[in-house]
């Protein structure tokens, strides 16, 4: 019985030392990053478009040398759409070192970036809030985005089926990035 | 289908074991609450399942197993509406047990270690992926009556993830074991 009790002993302090050191070795973080209209998010001739460095957010900033897989990528967005129709929103992105920028094309944009989030609703109806639950499931290409998102720099693009900002614009979004780090 | 053919032939050589009565057997479910380690995209949440114990040798067990977890969903403060829903894993494994025993009155003290497949699925995001994980932990049989024990533990499960990562939690539970044998 002795024996016995030494040996579960032994199973309870690999639990033990298991659990303590998960917790150092590696975990999910969820970080955001805001973009605000007229500001870090810019309206061209055909689209919005941002530059996101994740780098200096500290979630980020404090696993990125260990980072093992970016799980999923969403959206929170505040708009408004006052066109009397429901629209939908595209998302693209690209690399930090891709050639596409503001003075790019829509037609550019959708030949060389990658669609993110496809057909986002934005309802008529004056201000509408898109939520971070909403987004997951217009999310595509998840891993072409961990491949982009490694770098924690990329280009990123909007645009509703019409360019009228008068009567449909963003006013800002914050986009939400799950990812794992281990060390 | 891999797996379907492991459990058959494991199945196919017990059976005749069983029914030669040189093997110790029971069948148990248990339920309690399974604890996200450093998961900010998961929350406490429960776990259910079921189980076979096979007594191979004396003082060792395996128990062929099937549990299903159900994390809560998490609540994020940078984002205004916390809406992400929490995840659900399913896991298919064989656990090692040290110790406890077949049925008997009193406490039998044990500890564990299994491995497992685990399917991890995030419906609100259609995120899915099945990997290979593997658990420890330590727990208390007692033995209401000859054939029925109550089985309490705890045990930490560490699933691999994509790129070398793994995802980690810890669940408390309590169950009913049968030994119909005895």
């Amino acid at each position: 019985m002795k024996k016995l009790l030494n040996k579960i002993g032994l199973f309870g302090s690999v639990a033990i030392l298991l659990i303590v050191a998960c917790s150092f070795i590696s975990g999910t973080w969820i970080l955001t990053y805001r973009l605000v209209e007229n500001d870090s998010l810019v309206w061209y001739d055909d689209f919005y478009y941002g530059s996101v460095d994740l780098n200096d957010e500290e979630n980020w900033e404090d696993h990125v040398e260990h980072i093992k897989d970016i799980n999923m990528i969403g959206l929170e967005i505040w708009g408004i759409n006052n066109t009397g129709t429901n629209q939908e929103y595209n998302v693209y992105i690209d690399g930090a070192g891709s050639s596409l920028n503001g003075s790019s094309t829509r037609s550019e944009v959708e030949e060389d970036a990658t669609l993110v989030i496809e057909n986002l609703p934005l309802n008529t109806g004056g201000p509408q809030f898109i939520s971070y639950g909403q987004s997951l499931g217009h999310v595509r290409n998840v891993d072409k985005i961990k491949d982009l998102l490694e770098a924690g720099e990329m280009k990123f693009f909007a645009y509703s089926n019409i360019s009228d900002t008068t009567n449909i614009h963003i006013d800002s979004l914050n986009i939400v990035i799950t990812f794992t780090a281990g060390y | 289908m891999k797996k379907t053919l492991i459990w058959v032939i494991l199945i196919l050589l017990t059976v005749p074991a069983i029914q030669a009565g040189s093997v110790n057997w029971g069948v148990g479910a248990s339920g309690g609450i399974e604890f996200p380690i450093v998961q900010q995209d998961q929350k406490q949440g429960t776990v259910f399942g079921f189980k076979a114990k096979l007594g191979l040798i004396p003082a060792l067990a395996i128990e062929p197993n099937l549990y299903f977890i159900k994390f809560g969903d998490p609540e994020l403060e940078d984002l205004v509406e916390s809406d992400l829903e929490g995840a659900k894993l399913n896991a298919y494994g064989i656990d090692a047990i040290l110790g406890s025993g077949f049925g008997g009155a009193g406490f039998k003290p044990y500890g564990l270690l299994g491995i497992g497949s685990y399917k991890f699925k995030h419906d609100q995001s259609g995120v899915e992926s099945t990997n290979f994980g593997w658990s420890v932990g330590f727990g208390i049989e007692i033995g209401v009556t000859p054939k029925v024990g109550l089985d309490f533990r705890g045990r930490t499960i560490v699933v691999s993830t994509e790129g070398g990562g793994s995802r980690k939690s810890a669940a408390v539970t309590g169950g009913i074991n049968f030994y119909p044998g005895i």
